[in-house]
């Protein structure tokens, strides 16, 4: 890259300043202030953008105002030319908005212009470097020469390492990676680390398998001691058991010895009774029994004599009526029917006041039908079907009768009536046609020809008259109004002519007239002809318009006269001819007919009046007709109804006799029956009725005859029954009843008395057989208690008795030695018995005592002792369990060698990196030794040649970021300790070198702004020709303000060009 | 003679500890608890199905430092199994569990023979019959280190025509693996005029020689990643002539796997991943019925290796397999065929020409320069390890597993010490400055 043109416009202090660069060294020489270091900003801010409002010190924005910015044009190392517009925008932003208007154009060497952005130009035109590092290497000032110094950026630092010794930042990083790795992994005595944590864990497990080794040894004391135990247990149960049986023998003793005494006892006593008595087994129990069973039974004997005694003087003082007793059945019997009795007499005067009652209504009932009549009568009278179809045959009869005669009856009433409407009608028809024709001739009398048949013709002729004279009026006022209406035409069809043949000449003149002037006089001609034609065609039209209007006002003058007279004539005489008398006519038809011949208009009334009446005259004559034939009608009809009455009269007549036949048959059939005479079938019917009702009653009165009869046969027999039974028996007048129930009493309370004698004779029964039976046993007792003596060899009972009382005590004490000698010993064996009767014997009861004291205390000694053995080996046998599950669930080794690998594996990772650090430690040293990179080399041999052999070379410390100086008498100083000048040519040294190791095909210009002011003469010198050495790689700007480095320049450097400003 | 069977097994290390192995569920570590007697259980087991005449266990029944209740009380459980079924059984004491640490001394068992420090002989005879069937001499340990050749002792009286069986608990021919005690070479052994050396000590089945046999059995259940492989006993069928024939049964439980994945070609994660597992359905088809510990180590060179070291995808998908396996132990099918990674080893590297940067004049091929000479020179190694290794001796624990740590493991912390390096120094190292701005 090479920089040609800078614009500026407005930046700083500098105002619209060109400045061309055609040198490869330019130098741009001016006095203070002269914008120099403007310059120098100017190229940064129009490479790198003008810095914004926060930094005002390198925004260089013009004082005054106005534009800021510029342009730059470089040409790159391809021969492109990039153009750099750039100003910064006028208006405030913002914050840090770096507002600008920015135009960057890349025209290529083949002419083609293209637009570029920002990031662009940095990449292709300055090979991707960036703001910082461009100022500090190319475009530097005094100040920023400095700052390599302290390298402050990595960036720098990294690529200064880098340029020599691939990746010095690389081995930087390397080795802090692998020491934070290695931090991680283990640091001794620190906490957090992944191997601490192992290690703790691994402390705290050992512990625990500390505690699990133990497990072994516990075991096997455990089971050493349970050996142990197991023996003395053995030992304590054997002691135990020697002291448990003495402790039994003496509790024994102790228990049985009141028992041991009293068997003792007995035992002598029976030793002192001795020898065999015979005496029956159980004898004195009974023979005591014996004794008071007997006792007994005689005791009882003597109370049932008493008793039966007792009852037999009852008994008989009891007494019966033995004759009651044998009535006693029948009595009970008729007692028994008593009751039903008494309602039978009841319902017997029940049934006699029935039949009262009904004979009593009979009498009534016959009373009704006949006063004579009995009731045989009423028996003799059937009321067979046939009596009584006869009745309603002779009653069908008389009814039939009596609806005809009341038919016909109605009928002539009827017939009467219509006949004499029909001869009022008769009369009145007759009256009326009378009245019409006289009527009728006093009206029309007027008229000649007598009858309808001679009027009509005339009277046609008059109307056919009159017509053809109405035709002939009406044609003649017709021609009138034509003549007017055509003289009224013809006037104004002439005016129109009139006008027409105006307008023709007219046109006749002018148009030929014209046509002349207009050069066709032939045109002119013939349009003059035709005007002319046209006018005298008009001319005659209107002439012949006024002959046709004179000629048909003459013809209509002469048709009127003629016509009118004869018309008028002809119909008088007709007239005339059908009137008769002109007066009466004048009376009817008004003043039409009174002038003759009349007028015309006359003419026409009297046709009317005359009209009216013919018409009249015509209806008059049919009415008459009318009601003649009327009259004649109702005189026929009259006849008629006439004729049909007497007919009817002779059918009544008829109907008369036939009756009378019927009746009197009617009445033989009742004398016939000896009913009464006027009695009419439906009466009769109804003594059916009655008759039946006897019958019914005297049926009933029957059946109450014979259920009487019944009744008072079976009181009858009850009661001979009663006085048969009663017939010893007083009869006081008391009903046979009432004595029947008073028997009955009696027997019922011989029936008491027999009931309790029989009671007592039941109880008297049964002490009877007991009395014998005591007897039985009585005999039975004594028997036995002899052959008890007899066994027992007794004399008597009281030796009996001696004997007995001896033979029981000596059973007595064989029992009681054999019970107490169980109870005692049962379940001790023959051995231990004798132990125990030994020491009873031996021992008094203190004794005793004592010695089970003893043998307690012993044997509660022995058992605790066996109790704590027992719960030793418990303990033994816990521990031992626990043992064998506390271990069949141990895993802690097993752990513990899992964090051993795991540390293992931590520790080998840490060696790995380790020695990898170590590693890269060493193999530091021995580069920092033996190699320097290659930019610190090419900055030494700058750094040589710029002091003048003085210092040897630059020497940096890996990793310290430290540029030490070293001396040609070999010693190295460190930069900061350099004097001023010195140190400044070690920087630019380092610049120039770093520079140099950059890529170098893109030749980024060094612009220097007055940098060798520190430097002596000669040292400048030397710089300069170090610069001009530098100029054949890429393009150096310089500036400065010292007239001595223009001068200097000039003089040394040959190819520079210098800019005064 | 008569024939005869009998069981030869050894090192049952009773309630012995799982080594390196992490992260365990509760329940994966109760089984792996259990494992050992398990497979203690299938000994028994197989002792009572193959009918055998008796069983001789070379030493090592358990670890007398854990002092186990529970694996005393597991193996006397066993023997009185085995007692009632009328097999005997020869015990000899080793370096693990000598005849001076705390033993359960639960009443002298009938059909149970304790060989004393004493080299002392016994004849076992034949089950069915009776019979003498061979003669059995052994030797316990006093106390843990044993350091005399006691296999001197047993010298065969030559009258004697019964197969003889001898129960040595020792390192023959000094395998630097184990602790060389009770030190004797083949020569000794087969010297000895013995048909049958049941040795014991050696976890790693093998058999030295034939006629006479020396045998070491191996232990029954593996317990960390050294001891891979099929674990269990040998029956071992004496015929009437005296020719032993062997054959192994397996025990174990828990098998112990170590896999090598080489890394390079491996695009990314998921390739990895379906790579691991992968090889553990092979695992898995491996032992169906068992548990299966596996460790896998990735070697090679490839891009993966940069994910590896930067990123925690092994750490992550390491607890993700684990998860795995305590959620399927937990629900289906329990312990079978279940697969626990014990661990990624990372042996890999980034993809790099390690010899173009050796060469290369530059930080990193200084570093790997001065990295080799150091591997190379002793001393200087030592030195480095000393210094890098410093700041951890501080702490007593860390100090003491440093100690257990071999010289081939250090030299593999080395390696990776130096694959770290080249990650961390080259892995920008194409990159132009600027981006290495970008980045700080």
């Amino acid at each position: 890259m090479r920089l040609e043109r800078l614009y500026i416009h407005g930046f700083g202090r500098i105002k619209e300043r060109e400045i061309h660069f055609n040198a490869p060294i330019s130098m741009l020489a001016g006095p203070n202030e002269a914008g120099k270091s403007t310059i120098l900003m100017f190229v940064r801010a129009m490479l790198y953008g003008i810095p914004g409002r926060m930094y005002p010190t390198e925004r260089y924005e013009p004082p005054g105002g106005g534009s800021h910015g510029g342009v730059l044009v470089a040409e790159a190392a391809d021969g492109s030319k990039w153009t750099v517009t750039r100003y910064a925008s006028s208006e405030q932003r913002s914050g840090s908005g770096r507002g600008e208007r920015l135009s960057i154009v890349k025209t290529e060497a083949q002419g083609v212009a293209i637009e570029r952005t920002q990031n662009e130009l940095e990449q292709e035109l300055l090979g991707g470097m960036t703001r910082d590092m461009f100022n500090q290497l190319f475009a530097v000032t005094l100040t920023e020469l400095q700052e390599i110094r302290t390298l402050q950026s990595d960036e720098m630092s990294s690529y200064l390492f880098h340029a020599g010794f691939g990746g010095g930042g690389e081995i930087v990083r390397a080795e802090r990676k692998l020491t934070q790795h290695m931090e991680k992994l283990y640091k001794p005595r620190g906490r957090v680390q992944e191997s601490a944590k192992i290690l703790l864990r691994m402390e705290q497990l050992q512990r625990e398998i500390a505690e699990s080794r133990s497990y072994l040894s516990k075991y096997m004391t455990a089971e050493s001691n349970l050996e142990d135990t197991q023996q003395k247990i053995a030992e304590a149960e054997k002691c135990k058991t020697d002291v448990n049986r003495q402790l039994v023998v003496v509790h024994k003793a102790q228990e049985i010895r009141t028992q041991w005494l009293e068997w003792k006892e007995a035992s002598m006593e029976r030793g002192a009774i001795s020898g065999e008595i015979p005496f029956p087994a159980e004898g004195l129990p009974r023979w005591e029994r014996l004794r008071e069973e007997l006792n007994r039974i005689d005791l009882r004997l003597e109370e049932l004599e008493r008793a039966s005694e007792d009852w037999n003087n009852r008994l008989k003082e009891l007494r019966t009526d033995e004759q009651l007793i044998s009535q006693g059945p029948i009595i009970e019997r008729l007692s028994s029917r008593r009751e039903y009795m008494e309602m039978r007499m009841k319902e017997l005067q029940e049934l006699s006041g029935e039949e009262a009652a009904l004979t009593q209504q009979l009498q009534r009932l016959l009373l009704q039908i006949h006063p004579g009549w009995g009731i045989s009568h009423l028996r003799a009278f059937s009321g067979a079907v046939s009596e009584r179809e006869t009745v309603r045959r002779y009653s069908a009869g008389f009814a039939e009768y009596d609806r005809r005669m009341e038919g016909l009856a109605l009928e002539r009433e009827q017939r009467h009536r219509q006949l004499e409407t029909a001869e009022y009608e008769l009369s009145h028809a007759e009256n009326a046609l009378r009245e019409r024709k006289e009527a009728g001739k006093e009206r029309f009398h007027i008229f000649i020809p007598q009858t309808k048949a001679e009027l009509l013709p005339i009277w046609q002729e008059l109307q056919s008259e009159a017509e053809r004279w109405r035709e002939f009026r009406l044609k003649r006022s017709s021609a009138m109004e034509q003549e007017q209406r055509d003289a009224l035409i013809n006037g104004r069809m002439k005016a129109l002519y009139g006008k027409l043949l105006w307008a023709c000449a007219v046109l006749t003149v002018i148009f030929p007239a014209a046509l002349w002037f207009m050069n066709t006089p032939w045109g002119a001609v013939a349009a003059l002809l035709v005007f002319v034609i046209a006018d005298v065609l008009l001319w005659r039209g209107s002439q012949a318009l006024t002959d046709k209007n004179r000629h048909s006002r003459r013809t209509r003058g002469r048709l009127t006269q003629e016509i009118s007279e004869t018309g008028e004539e002809r119909l008088s005489r007709l007239m005339t001819s059908l009137i008769s008398d002109p007066l009466t006519a004048a009376a009817s038809a008004g003043h039409r007919l009174r002038e003759f011949p009349i007028p015309e208009e006359d003419m026409e009334s009297a046709l009317r009046g005359l009209r009216k009446l013919v018409d009249a005259y015509l209806l008059w004559q049919e009415e008459l007709e009318r009601s003649k034939s009327e009259a004649a009608e109702a005189r026929q009809r009259a006849e008629l109804l006439r004729r049909e009455l007497s007919d009817l009269i002779r059918k009544m007549d008829g109907e008369e006799s036939t009756f009378a036949e019927l009746d009197s048959q009617w009445q033989f059939w009742l004398a016939e029956r000896g009913l009464a005479e006027g009695c009419s079938p439906e009466t009769v019917m109804d003594m059916f009725g009655f008759a039946e009702q006897g019958m019914e009653l005297v049926r009933r009165l029957d059946a109450l005859e014979r259920k009487q009869e019944s009744l008072r046969q079976e009181i009858e027999a009850y009661e001979n029954e009663c006085l048969l039974l009663l017939a010893e028996q007083e009869t006081q007048g008391i009903h046979v009843i009432s004595r029947l129930e008073l028997r009955r009493q009696a027997w019922e309370e011989q029936q008491v008395l027999l009931r309790k004698k029989e009671a007592v004779s039941s109880k008297l029964e049964p002490i009877q057989e007991e009395i014998l039976r005591l007897n039985g046993e009585r005999n039975r007792s004594s028997k036995m208690m002899q052959s008890l003596l007899d066994e027992a060899q007794a004399a008597d009972e009281e030796t009996f008795l001696r004997m007995g009382t001896l033979a029981g005590r000596r059973t007595e004490l064989d029992r009681m030695i054999r019970q107490l000698e169980v109870a005692m010993f049962s379940g001790w064996p023959d051995e231990q018995r004798r132990v125990l009767e030994d020491m009873l014997e031996r021992h008094d009861n203190t004794a005793l005592d004592d010695a089970c004291y003893r043998a307690e205390e012993d044997l509660a000694q022995a058992e605790k002792r066996w109790n704590e053995l027992q719960q030793q080996r418990g303990r033994l046998l816990q521990e031992k369990d626990q043992l064998v599950g506390l271990c069949s669930h141990d895993t802690a080794l097993q752990q513990l060698e899992e964090q051993k690998s795991m540390l293992k594996d931590i520790a080998a990772e840490y060696a790995v990196l380790s020695i990898c650090s170590e590693l890269i430690t060493r193999t530091r040293g021995i580069y920092e030794q033996e190699k320097q990179p290659q930019v610190l080399k090419l900055a030494s041999t700058y750094f040589h040649e710029l002091t003048r052999g003085n210092y040897r070379r630059i020497v940096m410390k890996l990793g310290e970021k430290k540029l030490l100086a070293e001396h040609h008498d070999g010693s190295l100083i460190d930069s900061s300790q350099l004097s001023r000048g010195t140190a400044e040519q070690l920087y630019l040294a380092m610049r120039f070198a770093l520079a140099g190791s950059m890529n170098s095909s893109l030749s980024i210009p060094l612009i220097l702004d007055d940098l060798f002011v520190n430097f002596d003469e000669e040292r400048m010198c030397s710089a300069l020709d170090l610069v001009g050495r530098l100029a054949s790689d890429r393009q150096i700007v310089l500036l400065t303000c010292h007239r001595y480095m223009s001068d200097q320049v000039r003089k040394r450097l040959s190819e520079a060009e210098i800019i005064p400003i | 003679m008569v024939s005869f069977k009998f069981i030869h097994a050894a090192d049952l290390h009773l309630d012995s500890q799982f080594k390196g192995i992490s992260e365990l569920s509760e329940g994966i570590r109760s089984f792996l608890r259990e494992s050992t007697f398990a497979s203690l259980d299938r000994l028994v087991q197989l002792a009572i199905s193959e009918q055998v005449d008796f069983l001789v266990i070379s030493g090592d029944v358990y670890d007398a430092q854990d002092s186990s209740l529970q694996a005393q009380l597991r193996f006397h459980e066993a023997l009185d199994r085995l007692g009632g079924q009328g097999i005997r059984a020869y015990i000899i004491h080793g370096n693990h569990d000598p005849l001076d640490s705390p033993r359960m001394k639960s009443g002298k068992k009938e059909h149970v023979h304790v060989f004393g420090p004493e080299f002392e002989q016994v004849v076992a005879i034949r089950r069915q019959d009776k019979r003498p069937a061979a003669v059995i001499g052994g030797i316990s340990y006093p106390t843990s280190k044993v350091t005399e050749n006691t296999s001197l002792h047993f010298r065969r009286n030559r009258e004697e025509s019964l197969f003889h069986i001898a129960l040595l608990h020792a390192n023959v021919d000094g395998d630097p693996a184990h602790e060389t005690y009770s030190p004797c070479t083949r020569q000794d052994l087969i010297g000895s005029g013995y048909d049958y050396w049941a040795l014991g000590h050696i976890h790693k089945r093998q058999v030295l020689h034939e006629r006479p046999h020396i045998v070491y059995p191996g232990n029954i259940q593996g317990r960390s990643v050294r001891e891979t492989g099929k674990k269990g006993c040998y029956v071992v069928q004496v015929n009437d002539i005296g020719e032993p024939n062997m054959e192994f049964h397996e025990l174990d439980t828990v098998r112990w796997f170590q896999e090598t994945i080489p890394i390079d070609g491996v695009e990314d994660e998921e390739a990895f991943q379906l790579l691991v597992e992968d090889r553990m359905q092979y695992i898995r088809n491996e032992c169906p019925g068992k548990m299966s510990i596996v460790r896998f180590i990735l070697t090679g060179r490839g891009s993966l290796h940069e994910k590896l070291e930067d990123g925690r995808i092994a750490d992550e998908l390491l607890h993700e397999l684990q998860r795995r396996a305590v959620r399927s132990a937990v629900e289906t099918s329990g312990f079978e065929g279940l697969v626990w990674v014990e661990s990624f080893q990372v042996r890999s590297g980034p993809w790099v020409d390690r010899h173009a940067l050796l060469k290369e004049d530059s930080f990193l091929g200084e570093l790997l320069r001065f990295a080799q000479q150091t591997r190379e020179e002793g001393n200087s190694r030592s030195e480095l390890l000393r210094s890098a290794l410093n700041p951890l001796t501080s702490n007593r624990e860390l100090s003491r597993l440093l100690s257990g740590i071999d010289e081939e493991e250090k030299t593999l912390w080395l390696n990776r010490a130096e694959e770290m390096a080249i990650h961390l120094l080259s892995g920008h190292q194409e990159g132009k400055g600027d981006k290495e701005i970008d980045e700080a």
